[in-house]
């Protein structure tokens, strides 16, 4: 206790010492607080890129003109992948001469599709969604002279129409239905099949790399599809943010080493200059313990301070940023430099100093 | 029975181009109840002497030995706690600690309760001469005769049985020589400390009971 009243007395008395080291570890742990905020306003941003932006693919024929064939082994690896937030895919099986059936879960999967869905007759309560489902409906092109409610034989499986679109051709029907619908049907019947269409919206875009990483694994680009991944204009807009990111990185370890340099020498130099009084205290019978417990609890509330008001600082302007780590090892570098001063003035010869100051 | 005895004391210590031998085999016994003045010229090993006895350093060889103990087997800070107090020519008082509070230090180091090391060190300062105005003035306030008797008070608070006054009157003039010189004779004949001190003043060496003189580092 008496250790403190000793501490606090020499922080009331020696108050300017006291003002300068606590302005001098608010002003560190704001340096600090001000790149860190540079930091992390500019992840921030590239966070909020990440997020906004949307990278999508799709597969296309290995060859020019073609269309891919998507094997259903790879289909799942695909869409089973974490980056993988959200697929359109289609296939197609042929039913009799000119007449198909394809099964897509977004009309976005077949391009011809979302032009005939502009002018389609549905059945009340139905619409475009009705794909992503699993019912055994489908619609039908208006040449074929069939009606909603009416049913279809398609492999054993009546499919009731819910929709008539009006495709302008004649003799050449295609019917859609969910795809869910149709891939169950195949399977069920043991029939082999492949999506001729496929398109991916990715997510965790700033580890895109290892997705492409991932698919090259899967052999994407060595069958009858090549993955084209649309990421253009997001490797654009992120590339400079990037670079600047990785800038500040650099300044801020640069700051780091600044600031806890700093807070090591200015705390040593401060509880160097205490060689006296620790030799006077010492002469009187006060432990080396004793003294250096009572600088130690001055060093820390000094330390403790400063960081402490950088840190309120650092929360009250929007700017700034610290966090508790950083103010920890702030306070940390503070303490020790401290420490290694005091250790070296406790542990002197009294002898010696005393001499030294007649 | 000496309280402060030395056996065949030495101790040397390495200057910047020479090693110096400060105390060169001293044997010699203090009683209680006299002062002891030690004469000698500058660098004949008296402060390096009073220092041994202070416990701040130990000897190289041969022993000081306190009440039969010698002080390398002895809790040294306990020692200078209890049984020793040093009075320095630089009066050595803490600048941030007020008159009172200097003369309270050695009290507060034994955790004496504050009322009663309050008590004792106003009364310290009262037999010094220094009345109430001073007890709230830091040294740097106080003239060199007045710091010196703050610093004789804080011994005095100490209660220890041995007074070590190291050039006490160096920094004073005439009158205050002769009050601190009086103060540290009554201590010793009226208080029965054992008083040693180390001058360069004729004058106060003629107060002690016993004047020692050294010479390179030995009693002559």
């Amino acid at each position: 206790m008496f250790s403190f009243v000793l501490a606090l007395r020499n922080m009331k008395r020696g108050w300017i010492v006291c003002l300068v080291s606590v302005i001098s570890f608010v002003t560190l742990a704001l340096l600090l607080s001000v790149f860190t905020g540079f930091v992390n306003r500019t992840r921030s941003e590239l966070d909020s890129y990440y997020k906004e932006l949307t990278v999508t693919a799709s597969f296309s024929g290995a060859k020019a003109g073609s269309q891919p064939r998507v094997r259903p082994k790879l289909f799942d690896a695909v869409v089973s992948n974490s980056f993988v937030k959200d697929h359109y895919a289609a296939m197609e099986k042929e039913i009799a001469t000119a007449q198909r059936i394809r099964g897509v879960n977004s009309a976005k999967a077949d391009p011809v599709l979302e032009e005939y869905l502009l002018d389609c007759k549905w059945q009340a309560g139905m619409d475009e969604t009705v794909f992503s489902g699993s019912d055994t409906v489908c619609i039908v092109p208006s040449a074929c002279e069939m009606s909603i409610g009416d049913k279809i034989a398609v492999f054993g499986n009546a499919f009731r129409v819910v929709g008539v679109y009006n495709s302008g051709m004649t003799g050449n029907w295609t019917y859609y239905c969910p795809l869910e619908t149709l891939v169950g049907i195949c399977e069920k019947n043991g029939d082999s099949y492949s999506y001729y269409s496929l398109g991916l919206t990715l997510g965790d875009l700033e580890n895109l790399d290892v997705f492409k990483s991932q698919m090259k694994e899967l052999g994407v680009d060595e069958g009858e599809a090549t993955l084209v991944i649309n990421d253009t204009l997001f490797r654009e807009c992120t590339r400079n943010l990037k670079l600047q990111l990785r800038l500040q990185r650099g300044v801020l370890y640069l700051v780091y080493i600044l600031t806890f340099s700093v807070a090591f020498v200015l705390s040593f130099l401060v509880f160097r200059n205490r060689r006296h009084d620790v030799a006077v205290l010492r002469s009187a019978g006060c432990p080396s313990s004793f003294a250096f417990m009572s600088l130690m609890e001055e060093a820390c509330i000094y330390a403790l301070t400063g960081c402490g008001i950088g840190g309120l600082i650092s929360l009250a302007v929007p700017f700034f940023s610290l966090n508790l780590r950083q103010l920890l090892l702030l306070f940390f570098f503070c303490c020790f430099g401290a420490g290694a001063a005091i250790y070296r003035v406790v542990s002197g010869s009294i002898l010696q100093e005393m001499h030294e100051f007649e | 029975m000496s309280i402060i005895s030395l056996d065949s004391v030495r101790y040397s210590y390495k200057s910047k181009y020479q090693t110096v031998n400060a105390v060169n085999g001293i044997s010699y016994e203090f009683e209680k109840g006299l002062v002891y003045a030690i004469v000698g010229s500058s660098g004949s090993g008296k402060s390096t002497l009073l220092s041994l006895m202070a416990a701040l350093d130990f000897p190289a060889e041969g022993d000081v030995n306190v009440d039969g103990t010698s002080t390398r087997s002895m809790d040294c800070d306990e020692y200078r706690r209890d049984k020793v107090a040093v009075i320095y020519q630089n009066f050595n008082l803490l600048a941030k600690l007020t008159v009172l509070e200097n003369v309270e230090l050695p009290l507060e180091l034994r955790k004496t309760h504050k009322t009663d090391a309050a008590a004792t060190a106003k009364k310290m300062l009262r037999n010094v001469g220094l009345d109430e105005e001073y007890e709230r003035r830091f040294p740097a306030m106080l003239s060199g005769g007045e710091q010196q008797r703050v610093a004789i008070a804080r011994a005095l608070a100490s209660g220890a049985d041995i007074i070590l006054a190291d050039e006490p009157t160096g920094n004073l003039d005439e009158e205050n020589t002769e009050k601190v010189a009086d103060i540290l004779v009554s201590l010793a004949h009226d208080q029965k400390k054992c008083v040693i001190i180390v001058t360069h003043d004729m004058n106060v060496a003629a107060k002690a009971d016993e004047v020692l003189k050294m010479q390179d580092g030995r009693l002559v």
